[in-house]
């Protein structure tokens, strides 16, 4: 039982990590994931020294634009592709629960979009380090910070594009909308406001972690166990949303 | 046995009426459901793999309600009537991943693939990628991953379109023998034929009503009192036609040029006598069909 429920999540998740990894979508958002390392390239390419602050102002301008792209991209079209292509009927007529479905989709999209998003950052990193000649060693809770705002983020995004992807049609308008309008004016204004962003979240968990440079400079009141759990959450509930949609409601194709 | 138990089964899309209180029984072996396009057929096969769920009436696949029932679905092989899979597999892999859900091990679902792949003689085609397959190889390897699993009851939508005269008669073979492994079959087609050829078995529909169900041979009893036809070629219509008025049994007589359409009420006299008359009034005949000689005729005469 055990071992058939295992080779349902290696097929399942391993199916998903390649299609995002290797498909022609997966492609365009390597481009887009890996645009701090054409940036700070470039930077050092000009024969400029990328020190530890300027790589944090570089790498949290670009970091809400890879994280959203790359959930909205992949996070979205796990359900929203086969419901299109009509595909789901060869899932869901085989043994395997819907819960695992959704579950092993999801774990798939993580590993995988994780890796797109984080990869580059970690490249970026030591390539800056290089540069200036510091050891990497000596800001490494920067590059700590960064990775785990990505490994949040990429959970939380991934979560509630899954379950857009599943509910609407027009997902990926509805995910653009959310992920730049919504993520990006309300983590500004004021008051508790920025609680229901969350950027404002994972900027929480850089403030907690680096104490120096523009990611210690977010206004915030949140622990780092709190910035970490509530992004965490958001995703647990978005992906069991999703499975609630994929038992109540019907699958209609378009056939 | 019966496989599948419809009573008054009713689905709205929206306003429109899909299925208009359906009741069916399907007993195992071989069943056709027969109807023409947008008649419901899909949409009853959807509420059987729990895609759907009726508005109203009860539905019991395999002695279980099928909406949400993975337990239920593990025991099914549905091929369903769109050509999509996924195209960037190969059509061993497609079957392999299919077999991996279902709870196979490595070794189990590649064996598997294989050997369904060539039961559908797709050896030779196997590992190349799936959007590289003509529509009939794609119907062919939804069958394969339909069945790979060893399915209780396979759900089969229009499973012959689009495939070619040797696939054609490849999936047949493969059909017809799947009673004797203990598989019951549905196969919805729209291409009334092709389901006799392969079972004597149908329940028909249109508008998303069951009109008559049972062996084809007991449905035509049900319309024994409509007028029989039989179409003649012949270069000499006119004279072949005054020659078959003066028979009491022709009930009616229509000219298409050179094609006579006779409507006789005692098929056996017409059948016995024509060759008299012909041969008597030296008369070449071209051509003869019988609409009525096929499922056509029968479902025609019933949603009329």
């Amino acid at each position: 039982m055990i071992a058939e429920e295992w080779g349902r999540f290696t097929t399942l998740a391993g199916l998903t990590a390649k299609t995002t990894l290797s498909s022609r979508k997966g492609a365009v958002t390597w481009v887009v994931a890996l645009l701090p390392l054409y940036v700070i390239g470039g930077v050092i390419a000009a024969g400029r020294q990328v020190d530890i602050e300027l790589f944090q102002i570089l790498i949290l301008a670009l970091l809400s634009l890879v994280l959203v792209v790359t959930a909205l991209v992949h996070g979205s079209r796990l359900f929203r592709e086969e419901l299109e292509d009509n595909t789901l009927a060869y899932l869901t007529t085989r043994g395997i629960s819907k819960a695992s479905l959704v579950a092993y989709k999801f774990l798939g999209y993580y590993g995988s979009a994780l890796l797109i998003v984080t990869l580059p950052i970690v490249a970026t990193y030591f390539l800056a380090a290089a540069s200036t000649g510091v050891p990497a060693a000596e800001n490494i809770e920067v590059l700590g910070a960064f990775v785990a705002m990505a490994a949040v983020g990429i959970a939380a995004f991934g979560g509630l594009f899954l379950l857009i992807g599943f509910a609407l049609k027009r997902a990926l308008m509805a995910g653009l909308l959310y992920g730049f309008l919504w993520e990006t004016i309300l983590p500004i204004l004021p008051g508790n406001v920025p609680l229901l962003s969350i950027t404002h979240y994972l900027r929480s968990i850089g403030k907690n972690l680096v104490s120096t440079g523009i990611l210690s400079q977010w206004i915030t009141t949140l622990d780092l166990f709190t910035a970490v759990l509530v992004p965490l959450l958001i995703a647990a509930a978005a992906v069991g949303l999703t499975y609630v949609l994929l038992i109540t409601r019907e699958i209609k194709s378009k056939d | 046995m019966s496989v599948i138990e419809g009573e008054g089964l009713t689905k709205w899309y929206g306003e429109v009426l899909g299925l208009n209180r359906f009741t069916a029984s399907f007993d195992d072996g071989i069943t056709g459901l027969v109807g023409p396009n947008g008649a419901g057929k899909s949409t009853f096969l959807k509420l059987v793999i729990g895609q759907l769920i009726q508005d109203e009436g009860s539905l019991v696949v395999l002695g279980e309600k099928p909406f949400n029932n993975q337990r239920l679905m593990a025991r099914l092989g549905y091929c369903p009537e769109h050509n999509r899979l996924y195209d960037y597999m190969s059509g061993r892999r497609f079957v392999a991943t299919l077999l991996r859900l279902s709870g196979y091990n490595r070794e189990e679902a590649e064996r598997r693939a294989v050997e369904g792949m060539k039961l559908v003689d797709l050896q030779a085609d196997m590992d190349r990628p799936l959007g590289g397959y003509s529509k009939g190889m794609r119907q062919r390897t939804k069958l394969a991953q339909a069945l790979a699993h060893d399915p209780g009851l396979l759900i089969l939508d229009e499973p012959l379109n689009g495939t070619d005269p040797v696939g054609r008669a490849r999936m047949m073979e493969v059909i017809q023998g799947l009673p004797e492994q203990g598989v019951s079959v549905i196969v919805s087609s729209h291409i009334l034929h092709e389901v006799e050829r392969l079972t004597d078995r149908i329940v028909l529909i249109h508008r998303g009503k069951a009109i008559a169900s049972g062996l084809i041979r007991e449905i035509r009893r049900l319309i024994d009192d409509h007028p029989h036809t039989v179409r003649i070629g012949t270069p000499r219509p006119r004279s072949l036609a005054t020659e078959l008025a003066a028979q009491d049994h022709v009930a009616e007589i229509v000219f298409d040029g050179d094609m006579l359409t006779v409507r006789t009420r005692d098929p056996e006299a017409f059948y016995r006598e024509l060759p008299g008359i012909v041969v008597e009034a030296d008369i070449s005949v071209t051509s003869m069909e019988s609409p009525d000689d096929n499922l056509e005729a029968v479902f025609r005469y019933l949603v009329e």
